[in-house]
């Protein structure tokens, strides 16, 4: 054992500042918030080639217990997943965390015999999927639930040391099993959704972004869309109780309080306490932990039904979802039924199949964000703040959120014996390195390198070496998507892609983020990064969507084909060019915007 | 038959002559004198070849090389590029003897005679009795004896490249097998080429032919590299069903000495290549090759722009279409075939070059 006292009496903080000034050279010291999941570019790159930032996950900065929790286990779900299907062209992906950023590289599949060897693998692990998708999906959701509701027995208010120990490991499982059943469902059916615009391309000159295409695969329902129903009912059961009133002139905070001041309030808020039972366990922000969910902070639907009341649609008949659902259905019968005329006889039986598992592929991936993301991560930012608190009542950290500072192991050693484990020379040094990327990325925009890599012609090679040839459907699909293609012709000030086929005109109403959702006007035309299902209710009220980042298969795009929303993805500029305010007119078909003011 | 017999005119074979002359030479044989529309030309047979390796000496000095090698299975790369090396050097330096030399001599002459135009211009392509597609080489637009002389070498050199060897090593063939035989066709001066399958060789699907086609030679359809046009036509009204135009940035032509790839023209890369009378000619030639052989066939031919349609029309390949798909199959096989066949043919080349113009972010 040293001495004790070979440091001086120092603070830790201190203690630690000196020690790493004196290890820095050594990788003990490198490898700090996710040891072994570091992005170290002199040690990952000539093994890996290169690194690409997941903007779609990582923006604005994540803290560093999600992104220890994301580059292992997401990484270990996506690898699992590729081995039991044998995906030909890739093995699966491999994550790395670098200032708040998510990186992954593809594990490329580049020798010919292997991959002819994982195809015949690959066709076989396909068949259940194509035969039986929503049967597979059904059962995973059960296996969802059940694993939910191991977490759920968990209770702060009566919980053991023993008992956060054991919290730490389960959600540590729960967290990696989702992933796992999560890639499942998305390498079977995106590949289906990918498939079935190359034939559409090939044979008929259709694209993913045409009408023709589009309206074959929307207008189902899934269980997001239920809860979304659910909030719109609430908010006409409130009318009809003869609250209106109540939500319209006071300030969400107040909205609670006095609605309990009457019979009829309180009639209403049992109702939404049974809701938020069942449906609270959803997270407002997909990608991090550090925002409340839905039980913990009621105001966040509650403003829903706010919005839902001063606009008027708490006054409809019929939920606006489900009477476009109506028309969508039809058009999609009938566009299922022209792309089949147009084939011979004997095409029809497998083309159907496909059709059937890309349909899959859009309420999948509306579905599994509920399903797998969201509760889960409600349930880690429940069970982790629990053990916040406990560690903050006991001196070894400042405030039950510093928890999100720590990595499970961290927490695993301190989580016993709190008092005896100061680590606030952890938290505080690692909250303040956090603040300062989430302050840059506000202040200066995305200011970490797009791709960490070794090849000599920079971004353009490392996407064309190591990730295209990685074939694989979410990387393709979401993660880049298709680009805006130039043309002349169309004199557009800005260009995306279609995510939904339309044309609209308006006022533009930028948001950037969640926060700055509820000023969004009816009518208007939002303009934002991206977005994710909380802020599918916007879609009701908007005249059009551009969404800076997205493929075809993104939230934005799936959900403006549901509300039959003109929609433009992957515009990537268009929230830095517009300004609030300024009139606009969408031509979604064409992927054209144009600034009229 | 005279055994004897060295070199054949095309419509002096057929289907029997396999062995001798390589599939190639027997195929346009057996297709020229059931009166289908080959260029004139001839076949130097695996015969001469034989010969030439037992007169020019050749032969003994591959045996005796071979055998130093020891075998040749499981050998490192740089074992088959040194033996291909060798291999090909001792076939390259050698003369052909005079009597061989005057077979083939005579029979060019013959053939621009026949045309009526001297040092006519000519394919020289390889036949092997085995089917080895894209294995051995033919070099095209070739002009006068003395060129067609050393090409022919060239070809019969082209069996014994280092992959060619260590593909028959791997397989267990014999190192000096793939003897091969040598076509001498004319060229066709193709204003646009391409090929044509009587069956899908994806799906199994029969009813249909499938057209792809670009400006200029066919290997500008061949080698697979391009984007080409694309018709899908029904084999029993001729309605066509898929039309896809490609754009063709590149085509190969012919040049002084031999064929090159080049910049398509602008106003041509969109243009559909061939107009519907041509593909319906196309559609109507692989149809009677069909009957005609009995099995569903992949063809390459040919529109000649020194001809006027419809007598412009060359065949210039056949052979019986090789079909991925097994012919019956439940939608759920047929789907998972096509996801696992999407991987493969993904076109990343499109996708390449779109990421040059635009600064993404992730």
């Amino acid at each position: 054992m040293g001495n004790p006292s070979q440091y001086g009496f120092s603070t830790p903080e201190e203690r630690w500042n000196k020690w790493e000034a004196e290890e820095t050279k050594s990788n003990s010291a490198i490898w700090d918030i996710a040891p072994g999941y570091e992005l170290i570019p002199e040690i990952d790159l000539p093994l890996f080639h290169s690194f690409f930032l997941d903007g779609t996950h990582s923006s604005p900065p994540v803290t560093p217990l999600y992104g220890y929790q994301w580059v292992r286990n997401c990484g270990i779900g996506n690898k699992l997943v590729n081995i039991k299907l044998n995906l030909p062209t890739c093995y699966g992906w491999e994550w790395r965390y670098k200032e708040g950023g998510l990186y992954v590289a593809f594990l490329v599949v580049r020798d010919e015999e292997e991959r002819k060897q994982r195809e015949i693998k690959f066709k076989e692990a396909l068949k259940p999927y194509i035969e039986d998708f929503k049967g597979i999906w059904d059962k995973d959701k059960e296996t969802l639930n059940e694993l939910y509701d191991g977490l759920k027995a968990f209770n702060p208010d009566t919980a053991t040391p023993h008992d956060y120990l054991n919290h730490i490991w389960e959600l540590d499982t729960a967290y990696r099993k989702m992933w796992e059943i999560h890639f499942f469902g998305m390498q079977t059916s995106y590949s289906a959704w990918i498939l079935l615009e190359e034939e559409c391309k090939r044979r008929f000159d259709i694209n993913d972004q045409s009408p023709e295409f589009q309206d074959m695969l929307r207008g189902f329902d899934n269980e997001m869309y239920q809860i979304d129903k659910e909030v719109w009912q609430l908010s006409k059961q409130a009318v009809k109780l003869g609250l209106e009133a109540i939500f319209k002139e006071n300030d969400i905070k107040d909205v609670m309080p006095k609605l309990e001041e009457t019979d009829n309030g309180q009639k209403w808020l049992k109702e939404f306490d049974d809701f938020l039972q069942i449906r609270g366990w959803r997270m407002v922000r997909m990608n991090d932990l550090v925002d409340p969910y839905w039980l913990e902070d009621p105001t966040i639907p509650l403003r829903i039904m706010q919005n839902h009341i001063l606009t008027g649609s708490a006054a409809r008949e019929i939920y606006i979802l489900d009477e476009k659902r109506q028309d969508i259905s039809v058009k999609r019968e009938k566009a299922v039924k022209n792309m089949l005329d147009r084939l011979p006889e004997q095409e029809r039986g497998w083309f159907m199949a496909l059709i059937n598992l890309a349909q899959n592929a859009t309420s999948y991936s509306e579905e599994h964000d509920l399903f797998c993301e969201m509760t889960v991560q409600a349930l880690m930012r429940r069970g982790y703040l629990a053990i916040g608190k406990w560690l903050t009542d006991n001196g070894a950290i400042d405030c039950p959120e510093d928890v999100f500072m720590m990595n499970p192991m961290e927490m695993e050693s301190a989580v016993l014996l709190p008092h005896m484990n100061d680590c606030r020379w952890v938290t505080r040094r690692r909250r303040a390195e956090w603040e300062g990327w989430v302050k840059k990325f506000e202040t200066e925009g995305e200011f970490r390198p797009p791709v960490y890599t070794d090849r000599p012609g920079g971004l353009q090679e490392a996407v064309g070496e190591d990730m295209l040839p990685s074939l694989d459907p979410i990387a393709i699909k979401i993660i880049i998507g298709e680009f805006p293609v130039d043309n002349p012709e169309i004199n557009a000030d800005i260009r995306g892609i279609c995510g939904c086929p339309g044309i609209a005109e308006g006022t533009a109403r930028v948001v950037i983020n969640y926060d700055d959702l509820n000023k969004l006007q009816p009518g208007e035309i939002l303009v934002c990064p991206g977005t994710d299902p909380s802020w599918t209710p916007a879609f009701g009220i908007v005249a059009a969507v551009i969404g800076d980042r997205g493929g075809t298969l993104s939230h934005t795009a799936i959900i403006g084909r549901e509300y039959g929303v003109p929609t433009i993805i992957n515009s990537f500029v268009a929230c830095e060019k517009i300004k609030t305010g300024q009139r606009i007119k969408v031509d979604a078909i064409n992927g054209a915007i144009y600034i009229l003011d | 038959m005279n055994l004897d017999k060295l070199i054949f005119w095309f419509n002096e074979t057929g289907k029997e002559h396999n062995d001798i002359l390589g599939k190639k030479c027997a195929n346009l044989g057996e297709s020229t004198r059931r009166g289908l529309p080959v260029p004139p030309g001839f076949a130097i047979s695996i015969n001469l070849y034989r010969k030439f390796l037992v007169e020019s000496g050749a032969g003994k000095e591959m045996e005796n090389y071979i055998e130093s090698l020891g075998k040749l299975q499981n050998r490192e790369i740089g074992v088959y590029r040194e033996a291909g090396k060798t291999l090909q050097e001792i076939i390259l330096t050698k003369e052909i003897p005079p009597t061989l030399k005057k077979g083939i001599v005579s029979h060019y002459n013959e053939l621009c005679e026949k045309i009526g135009i001297p040092e006519i211009a000519v394919a020289v392509r390889s036949a092997g009795t085995e089917s080895r597609p894209g294995m051995f080489n033919t070099y095209l637009n070739i002009k006068g004896v003395e060129n067609i002389l050393q090409k022919v070498k060239e070809v019969w050199a082209s069996a014994y490249t280092p992959r060619a060897i260590a593909f028959r090593a791997k397989k267990d063939i014999p190192a000096l097998k793939d003897e091969l035989g040598v076509g001498i066709v004319k060229m066709v001066n193709a204003k646009s080429a391409g090929i044509g399958f009587t069956v899908d060789p994806v799906t199994a699907d029969d009813s249909k032919v499938i057209v792809e086609a670009n400006w200029g030679l066919g290997e500008g359809v061949v080698s697979g590299i391009e984007s080409v046009d694309r018709f899908v036509i029904e084999k029993e009204t001729h309605t066509i069903t898929e039309r896809s135009v490609g754009k063709k940035v590149k085509r190969v032509v012919m040049k002084e000495n031999g064929a090159e790839w080049e910049e398509t023209p602008n106003e041509l890369q969109s243009t559909s290549c061939l107009n519907d009378d041509e593909i319906i000619a196309v559609v109507n030639l692989a149809k009677k090759l069909e009957n005609l052989m009995g099995v569903a066939q992949d063809i390459e031919w040919a529109f000649d722009g020194d001809f006027s349609f419809p007598d412009n029309l060359f065949l210039l390949q056949n052979r019986p279409a090789k079909v991925v798909a097994k012919k019956t199959g439940s939608s759920t096989d047929q789907l998972a075939d096509k996801l696992v066949g999407s991987l493969k043919g993904m076109d990343l080349s499109k996708t390449k070059d779109k990421i040059k113009n635009i600064e993404f972010r992730f």
